[in-house]
């Protein structure tokens, strides 16, 4: 039941950010960061601890709104002020934490803050139906198998978690999927399960952004990997441009001067 | 998980084995309720227990006595309506409040229980509203005027005197205030100050310590039982105010006696209340057995005083008094 | 290896598959649900009563422990749903007495339509649980103090109204007899019947509607379900509203069956209703819970209170035996928990 991501002008970046600065009291979390996210591609988002990354994605998902900068969705500006405008756009954030009430079944946490109504006079009714069949349909989609789709989510393994996390926003027609820490807690054959899911998420059109410590993670999926580093952007690459190595460089030693690194905007 | 369900089992087991020696009961034993207003924790009702008790022992049928742990008319509603469900032979209890008496007693009536009324009463101008069969107790507002003129003589004109009350909104506690206040005011043109003490001992001497502190000129404390009574003994003790202040109180307990012996306290007024413990359930028994009317008995207004303590000393001790 | 003989074929254990699609016999997929525990601490304590007192399961003590889970049950349904958004509330007792003391003040001293007074009453009381939930939900303190400080101001407050001292009502006012004076059936007051009603409603909103989905997400990870969108401030200042309504409500079920109203009543009612709630099987800590094991859990807690008189065991005994049913269920249901979430 995933919708097709609705046909923009394939040249007009999903989400651009301008010039984004936020503060947190006398911290600068970002500064001047420009970032372009286009369709139907994955962006790798790196840096060391308090690089800014984590507060990036949250501008981006209507968690905070900027100090200074503009964000420009399909085209056209908006302003983001609760994270229900942002998933109203369709960009859905699975944070590491918190993408899932583990004391909840598999199919409410698949359809929270989106229950599918039947009306009833003045009131809405949970559709329990189509909730269970839905959470089913996307579960053998995914290849977990559960005994039921009522089951509470802290059955699960963290991998299978992550999936369904992910498989929800692919479910709601999501455009932008940003992924805060998806593998950091996760074993090798999860963590290959998870990119591979990132991988089938780009060939349905969405675009990714994946947030990471783990460059050997990001890389194989990655288009462009954007570095940030004390809230400034120091790096913005295509994929065939750098490699792995010159990245970890790069975060632990701070721009070298010799690159085309800064603010290059390509895409 | 098959563990814990044993476990649990047999826990239930125990207490279901531990409870029949309670409940198993001649088929044909008469069994009689005695309810009061609160019970678990306050001396006074110990004593109205021990009648009960002892007549139950006496006529050689089933006497219990319940209560609340706390003031609550609406718990003891609902145990008096439990007892009606267990086919009591008869039920006392006390008329708490003015109002929601008058359904459970028609109900209990209706159903050939025998009932009547201890201890406390609805107010005067609504008598004859709740069909209790008579009344075992003591008038409280009699009383209450009563305790005042006993004080009268030592008291100057004006005086100002504080009513200490543990349990505010108690229809009979109120009462006997209510006797006191009337007296003080009318008789001697004095301040009577109503003072919330609680039922709890240790911040019943605080507000009394600070009440004093903010009024020096008291003369008088009227407590209106032991849970009030303890308190301010103690207090008076450790502010070594003996001399200098009045003070009087309702109901026997060992502290009371104690107190009067030592002339810190000039006297009690004495319940009784073994008699509605103990008269209640034998009336209950007579009309449910030979159908004799009960009658109303007052319990009396004993006043103790240092000469008599003594001896009421050594019933008090007994649980008698 | 070479010139070695053939290896012991090893028998590759079956692995099970992990949450592989097994068929539970009936009976334990009857474990599943959540109110087994408190039914199994229900069936226990009936059982116990009745082998002591055979009139325990005659009819009218059946309809005498119902009339009296209303007033407890009415408040616990309101406590469970807050716990279950994870909070909870303390001032329930002081805003029962409050707002019953309200409207028995309305009728008689003031002579307000008793509908009037009735509505003043309840707006009262869902405004002290609002009160409760901007104090707590703007300015960030744990619930249990709001509701703490405002258990003994709104106490003090009805101690105030009436100096300490009752309201009686000896006019027979058709309001009263709706809300608790009059009987059903037998010896089941009208209030048992606007109890079920409210359990049913409050079910239905709590299992079968998108806000119940959102109760049990703010409940059970505020974040995620913030970040999912989910209004949760809204959410909690709304559940504060209804247990405050469900409590003043309570107060008027009682001045209805009683006839008065005392500023000292319902002292122990919050630690009833969150012992209520529990014994039925939701988290102190939230996120979980059923409308239906609250039910059962003052049924359960009545039926302890009018057994124990009815078996003559002495009043100190209430306490015990409550505190035992409470941690025994408890426990029960902490162990059907693993079970719930299909662990085992």
């Amino acid at each position: 039941m995933e919708k097709m991501t609705s046909p923009a002008p394939s040249h007009v970046p999903v989400i651009e950010g301008i010039k984004l600065c936020k503060w947190f009291g006398r911290v600068a979390a970002l500064k001047d960061v420009d970032i372009t996210i286009e369709r139907g591609k994955v962006v790798g988002l790196v840096g060391d601890n308090g690089a800014g990354k984590s507060t990036l994605i949250k501008i981006l998902s209507g968690v905070h709104r900027p100090d200074s900068g503009e964000l420009w969705f399909e085209g056209k500006k908006v302003e983001l002020n609760s994270p229900r405008d942002a998933r109203k756009l369709g960009i859905e954030t699975v944070y590491q934490d918190l993408a899932l009430v583990e004391t909840m079944s598999i199919a409410r946490n698949f359809f929270l803050g989106a229950e599918p109504k039947i009306r009833f006079g003045f009131f809405n009714l949970l559709d329990g139906r189509k909730m269970r069949q839905a959470t089913e349909k996307m579960l053998r989609d995914i290849g977990i198998t559960v005994r039921s789709a009522h089951q509470e989510v802290s059955t699960l393994s963290g991998g299978e978690r992550q999936a369904i996390a992910i498989g929800r926003t692919m479910h709601f027609g999501g455009k932008v999927l940003i992924l805060d820490e998806p593998t950091s807690a996760l074993s090798v054959h999860e963590t290959n399960k998870v990119l591979s899911y990132i991988d089938e998420a780009r060939n349905r059109g969405l675009s990714v952004i994946f947030i990471t410590h783990n460059l050997y993670h990001v890389y194989p999926v990655a288009d462009k990997i954007i570095v940030l580093e004390h809230g400034r952007k120091v790096g913005d690459f295509r994929k065939e441009e750098t490699s792995v190595e010159e990245l970890i460089d790069i975060i632990v030693h701070g721009i070298r001067g010799d690159r085309r690194a800064v603010n290059n905007a390509s895409g | 998980m098959k563990r814990f369900v044993g476990l649990l089992l047999v826990l239930s087991l125990v207490f279901v084995l531990g409870g029949i020696p309670v409940s198993v009961a001649a088929a044909d034993e008469m069994t009689f309720y005695v309810i009061a207003h609160t019970g678990p924790g306050d001396p006074f009702w110990a004593v109205v227990q021990k009648g009960v008790q002892d007549a139950g022992k006496v006529l050689g049928v089933r006497a219990i006595f319940q209560g609340p742990a706390g003031y609550n008319v609406p718990e003891q509603v609902n145990m008096f309506k439990a007892a009606m469900e267990a086919k009591a032979d008869g039920i006392a209890t006390s008329i708490s409040d003015a109002r929601a008496w008058a359904e459970p007693i028609a109900e209990a009536r209706s159903r050939g229980i025998p009932v009547v009324a201890i201890n406390c009463q609805e107010p005067d101008e609504l008598r004859g509203t709740i069909p209790y069969m008579a009344y075992i107790g003591m008038n409280e507002y009699e009383a209450g005027k009563m305790v005042a003129y006993r004080l009268l003589p030592k008291l100057e004109k004006g005086a100002r005197v504080v009513v200490a009350i543990h349990q505010a909104g108690h229809v009979g506690l109120e009462a006997r205030a209510k006797g006191i206040t009337e007296v003080i005011t009318e008789e001697l043109g004095g301040t009577v100050d109503k003072l919330d003490i609680t039922q709890d001992a240790t911040q019943a001497i605080g507000i009394l310590r600070s009440y004093l502190k903010a009024n020096p000129d008291t003369a008088a404390i009227f407590t209106l039982g032991p849970l009030g009574a303890i308190p301010t003994i103690k207090m008076i003790k450790d502010d070594g105010l003996k001399d200098k202040i009045l003070f009087a109180s309702f109901d026997l307990d060992s502290n009371t006696i104690q107190a009067i012996k030592e002339g810190i306290c000039i006297g009690t007024v004495d319940q009784q209340q073994y008699l509605q413990g103990f008269m209640a359930v034998v009336e209950l028994y007579l009309n449910a057995k030979f159908k004799l009317d009960p009658a109303d008995y007052d319990t009396g207004r004993g006043w103790v005083t240092q000469e008599t303590a003594e001896i009421v000393e050594l019933l008090v001790e007994q649980g008698y008094r | 290896m070479d010139g070695q003989g053939p290896s012991p074929v090893l028998e590759s254990c079956a692995t099970p598959e992990p949450n592989a699609l097994q068929k539970h016999p009936f009976w334990r997929s009857l474990l599943h649900h959540r109110e087994i525990g408190v039914a199994c601490a229900l069936v226990v304590v009936f059982t116990v009563f009745f082998s002591m007192q055979r009139h325990f399961l005659s009819a009218g003590t059946l309809g005498d422990i119902v009339t009296v889970a209303a007033e407890l049950g009415v408040v616990a349904v309101g406590a469970s749903f807050l716990m279950i958004s994870g909070e909870m509330d303390l001032s329930v007792g002081s805003n029962f007495a409050f707002s019953g003391m309200l409207l028995a003040m309305l009728i008689t001293q003031y002579n307000w339509n008793p509908i009037l007074a009735f509505i003043a009453a309840l707006a009262c009381s869902a405004g002290i649980g609002a009160l409760n939930g901007l104090i707590t939900l703007s300015i960030g303190i744990p619930s249990f103090i709001t509701t703490l400080g405002a258990m003994m101001f709104w106490r003090g407050v009805a101690l105030y109204l009436t100096q300490g001292w009752p309201i009686s009502i000896f006019e027979d006012i058709p309001l009263l007899r709706w809300l608790g004076g009059s009987k059903v059936f037998a010896t089941v007051h009208i209030s048992a019947v606007w109890w079920l009603i409210i359990g049913i409603i409050f079910w239905i909103i709590l299992q079968k509607t998108p806000y119940g989905n959102w109760v049990f997400a703010t409940g059970g990870k505020r974040g995620a379900a913030r970040a999912l969108g989910v209004p949760d401030f809204k959410v909690k200042l709304i559940n504060f509203t209804l247990i405050g309504l469900l409590a003043g409500l309570g107060g008027c079920f009682q001045l209805g069956r009683m006839g008065s109203m005392s500023p000292v009543w319902g002292q122990d009612l919050a630690l009833e209703a969150i012992a209520a709630s529990v014994v039925g099987g939701n988290a102190l800590t939230g996120g979980v819970g059923t409308i239906l094991g609250t039910l059962l859990g003052a049924i359960t807690m009545a039926s302890i209170r009018i057994g124990l008189v009815m078996i003559g065991a002495p009043a100190y005994w209430y306490m015990s035996f409550v505190g035992f049913i409470v941690v025994a269920a408890v426990a029960l249901n902490v162990k059907l928990g693993e079970v719930i979430s299909w662990k085992k």
